[in-house]
């Protein structure tokens, strides 16, 4: 059934799309009751398991907002083609269109240059990515920043374990060093040292050699400092190695794809990772933000998808969708400067992810307020572990897994 | 007609818009060596292409002892007994001497090529030390050698040699020339396609001269060696050998 | 100490991947010229047919089997409906419409098995075995061992009758009509022996390595760059497949896993800037390895391996 589902996924977006979003044509935009998005992700290339994730969300993610709203979503998907120079032109071409705001690029190399021309035109622009370090006037972003989510949680978790030592594999570009970069800042302020760091080329197999290295330096835990597949490749050179140390999964590989890969490849000491609400919504505890606007989504998404299950970047892309629609809505027009404008005033928006404040000041939105850590297991799924919580007050937990 | 003939009837062929043979006739039988003399751009190798199957003639017909080869490919006329020694002797460079006559032998099988191997030793006695030699490694004369060999393999009864003789030296065209002679004693049909018509004419019964796609002249050798315009073209204005 | 020692078998187990891969791109320039832009794109299929199998109750064995025949198949429909239709009039236009099989083989992948990633289960399981002082998953001692093997029997193989009447197709297609042999079924046959080879290798990479449809071109590019250094025989592909394992992992273990790729890719730059400058013969009963069509006496190269 997926499969049938995949091919016809694959069919509009070789016939352009516009006619398989669940949208369909609308009247103008100036009538303030049509927004129009354009969206871009990479489905093809290496972020192309992303990629294709994020248009299955968006599709459910623009139906859901427009029976929530009442506002019509007008939609025009492309492929990014994990091409930071097909971002570009996607831009360029949405630009022309007139579109309300987009949704996407996703990886750090695509959002760099595709937003320098968003910011010219003053059209809200969401990457879905947390990479970029500072946002302009018209970059939004759903999520913490970097240091934060890739370097501060999961700092804290390895402080918490008693774990000091800490060892970064990383893929050499943009995404992968800014993991490690992020993770060298946030060590000193939790007592933890970097005692390793090792870098390898995205979609590398054999790591045995850098692995070798960081076993020499008796590491305590050892951080995926990469997206996707590439943690697969880290957890099989460690069970070659002998390697017991626990890992920590990188961001953006955090969901039931890889996790069903990694369940033959968990290494002794434990696979950890942050989750997001959407991720987990049978285990969020109760009081968290976004406990249950994520268990919604995630029931309409695994009845959309026959059985399959969301995961953080699609909740982005329904939080960025939601939050776009909703402004719209409250601005009672779609023009691309009152859209931005309405976005910067939204505030206690909740969404699958959590609650969002935007302001001036703030185009991340996302308040940090607790980080949820679970432990991956053999069977594929993922175990809530740990609740850190930002004001360090103790926090529901279960015992730590 | 039961005597062994290679007959070539009326061939009409050529490359993409234009004929380059404009109705040729032609026959050698078992037993003989025909010349066939021209100068280049004359039609010589598309003639030779035309038996060999390399090319489907526009109109005409090639027959070996009765039967037409009309649509046979290359492969199969080899196994009715046609072979060809093409301009560039088609060897297979980086194989070695005796694995380019073994496949010679290829459509007939192990055991023949085990026994053909011998006779074509006898016909060319330095090919036995060059056959662990790789084939891209020889000198003219003994590719030559080796492109023959690789023919007689397949235990041909119509040899077409299209310019043997070129690059060689006198000496080593004589040499092959003298054993095309013997080859022809002992039965087989042997079509000479040459420029060098001095010395092909020594050793033929009959030629022809081909030109501008028709047959000029045809006769016996003897009489073409006198003939004023043959001996003109081809043969550097005096009759000599 | 026994860091060099895992540095060591590392390489020389990425080098017998290397190999792997290698080995369809020779046969295929053995036996017709081409360039095996496919030998990726079937890898990958290996894998993710494999997988799509096993992961409904299919036993590995008749999966392994399915998958392989089809990749067969695949390869034949491509060169009757495709490669046949088209003159080869140069080398170049030869290579780009190979190229853009590749591309749109992998896009066939992805739509029909979906982008993500797939890996298979070892054939051999259990724990990491310890070999002269380093850790080797038991699959890769397999893939070792089944390297060795496959390059014996192509050997071999290319040493039968058929295997020079495969390699006199290459060397001269006339020639070989000349004497009896069918250039075009001999080129479809090697196309579909370098394809189910390349499933195969699939299957043997898949444990070692999770791979999804975009994997395919990297891996036909390593392939390629093992068999040009090797000169695009199979025993040359087989030391240059070694050598850029063994250089790759002693790069990242001694000097810096950022130059591990750049180490390879300086070598395919050397390759082509001076082909006659890399070259492996072996002078037994002088058996060349290495593909020459020229068919003028060679100059007088040293020796180097």
């Amino acid at each position: 059934m997926s499969r049938i589902a995949l091919l016809t996924v694959g069919a509009c977006v070789v016939a352009g799309t516009v006619g398989c979003s669940a949208a369909g044509q609308s009247s103008s935009e100036k009538d303030g009751r049509t927004v129009y998005i354009g969206a871009m992700f990479d489905l093809t290339g290496p972020f192309a398991p992303v990629g294709t994730a994020e248009r299955q969300a968006f599709t459910l993610a623009v139906a859901q907002a427009e029976r929530d709203t009442g506002i019509r979503v007008r939609t025009r998907v492309e492929d990014s083609r994990t091409s930071p120079d097909t971002a570009v032109k996607i831009t360029r071409e949405f630009l022309r269109d007139k579109v309300s705001a987009i949704v996407g690029p996703t990886p750090t190399q695509l959002c760099d240059p595709a937003h320098r021309l968003t910011d010219a035109s003053r059209t809200p622009m969401f990457c879905i990515t947390p990479f970029p370090e500072k946002t302009t006037p018209s970059l939004f972003l759903v999520d913490a920043p970097r240091v934060t989510l890739v370097g501060d949680v999961p700092a804290r978790f390895m402080q918490k374990r008693g774990w000091r030592r800490v060892a970064c594999i990383y893929t050499a570009d943009a995404g992968g060093k800014g993991y490690a970069d992020a993770i060298n800042q946030a060590a000193p302020k939790y007592g933890l040292k970097v005692v390793a760091s090792e870098s390898f080329q995205q979609g590398d197999t054999d790591l045995t050699a850098q692995l070798t290295k960081i076993r020499a330096a008796k590491p305590d835990v050892v951080y995926s400092c990469s997206s996707g597949a590439n943690l697969i490749a880290v957890l099989k050179g460690m069970a070659q190695l002998r390697m017991a140390q626990p890992v920590f999964a990188g961001h953006a590989s955090v969901n039931y794809d890889i996790a069903h890969l990694a369940a033959p490849n968990l290494p002794p000491g434990g696979l950890f990772s942050d989750a997001s609400p959407v991720l987990i919504p049978d285990q969020v505890p109760s009081g968290m933000a976004g406990a249950a606007k994520a268990k919604q989504f995630a029931d309409a998404y695994v009845k959309a998808h026959g059985g399959k299950r969301p995961d953080t970047v699609a909740g982005y892309v329904a939080d960025t969708v939601a939050i776009i629609a909703q402004a719209a809505k409250a601005a009672g027009s779609t023009d691309r400067k009152s859209l931005a404008r309405q976005i910067e005033k939204t505030c206690g928006y909740e969404g699958v992810l959590g609650r969002y404040c935007f302001s001036p000041a703030n185009h991340r939105g996302l308040a940090s307020e607790s980080n949820m850590i679970v432990r991956w297991t053999p069977t594929g799924t993922f175990t809530l572990t740990e609740v850190l919580s930002s004001q360090n007050a103790p926090a529901p937990s279960p015992s730590a897994g | 007609m039961n005597a062994p003939v290679l007959q070539i009837s009326d061939l009409v062929a050529g490359y993409g818009a234009a004929d380059v043979l404009h109705g040729i006739d032609l026959h050698v039988g078992g037993g003989e060596v025909v010349c066939l003399l021209g100068s280049n751009g004359a039609g010589k190798t598309t003639l030779a292409r035309c038996v060999a199957g390399l090319l489907k003639p526009r109109s005409g017909s090639v027959t070996a002892d009765g039967d037409r080869l009309d649509g046979l490919a290359p492969s199969q006329r080899v196994r009715r007994g046609i072979a060809l020694v093409p301009e560039d002797r088609g060897l297979f460079g980086g194989l070695t001497v005796a694995d380019n006559l073994e496949l010679g032998g290829f459509r007939h099988g192990r055991r023949h090529a085990v026994d053909r191997l011998p006779l074509v030793m006898d016909i060319f006695p330095p090919l036995a030390s060059l056959l662990r030699r790789s084939a891209g490694t020889l000198s003219g004369g003994e590719q030559q050698m080796t492109a023959i060999g690789r023919a007689l393999m397949a235990d041909p009864r119509y040899l077409v040699l299209d310019e043997p003789s070129l690059g060689l030296s006198p000496g080593m065209t004589r040499q092959i020339l003298k054993a095309m002679r013997a080859l022809a004693d002992d039965g087989i049909g042997i079509v000479l396609i040459e420029q060098n018509a001095a010395l092909a004419l020594g050793v033929s019964d009959r030629a022809a001269v081909i030109q501008r796609g028709r047959i000029a002249v045809t006769g016996s050798a003897r009489t073409l060696m006198s003939d004023p315009m043959v001996i003109h073209a081809y043969l550097g204005g005096r009759g000599s050998v | 100490m026994s860091e060099t020692a895992q540095f060591l078998i590392t390489g020389v187990v990425a080098g017998a991947a290397y190999a792997l891969l290698s080995l369809t791109w020779a046969l295929v320039r053995k036996v017709s010229g081409q360039l095996f832009f496919l030998s990726g794109s079937m890898v990958v299929l290996g894998v993710l047919g494999t997988n799509a199998l096993t992961e409904r109750g299919w036993p590995m064995a008749p999966a392994v089997v399915v998958v392989v025949a089809s990749a067969g198949a695949v390869t034949f429909a491509v060169d009757v409906l495709i490669l046949r239709r088209i003159a080869r009039q140069t080398e170049l236009s030869g290579t780009l419409v190979m190229l853009a099989l590749a591309f749109a083989m992998d896009e066939l992948l992805s739509l029909g098995f979906g982008p993500e990633p797939r890996q298979l289960a070892p054939a051999v399981p259990g724990p990491p075995v310890s070999f002269l002082g380093a850790s080797l998953q038991r699959q890769q001692l397999l893939i070792v061992a089944a390297t060795a093997v496959l390059i014996t029997a192509l050997v071999l193989a290319g040493r039968s009758r058929w295997g020079k009447a495969m390699r006199a197709c290459a060397e001269n297609p006339t020639g070989a009509m000349l004497v009896g042999i069918h250039p075009t079924a001999v080129r479809t046959v090697g196309l579909i022996i370098a394809a189910a080879l390349g499933a195969l290798s699939g299957v043997l990479l898949g444990p070692v390595a999770a791979m999804g449809a975009s994997s395919g071109f990297l891996l036909s590019l390593k392939g390629f760059i093992a068999a040009a250094l090797g000169g695009w025989g199979f025993l040359g592909a087989t030391v240059a497949g070694l050598f850029l394992g063994l250089t790759e992992s002693l790069t990242a273990g001694y000097i810096s896993s950022d130059l591990k790729d750049v180490v390879s890719l300086a070598l395919l730059l050397l390759v082509l800037l001076g082909k006659d400058s890399i070259r492996l013969r072996r002078r037994v009963r002088n058996v060349r390895v290495s593909d020459d069509r020229r068919e003028a006496p060679l100059p007088s190269h040293s020796v180097t391996d």
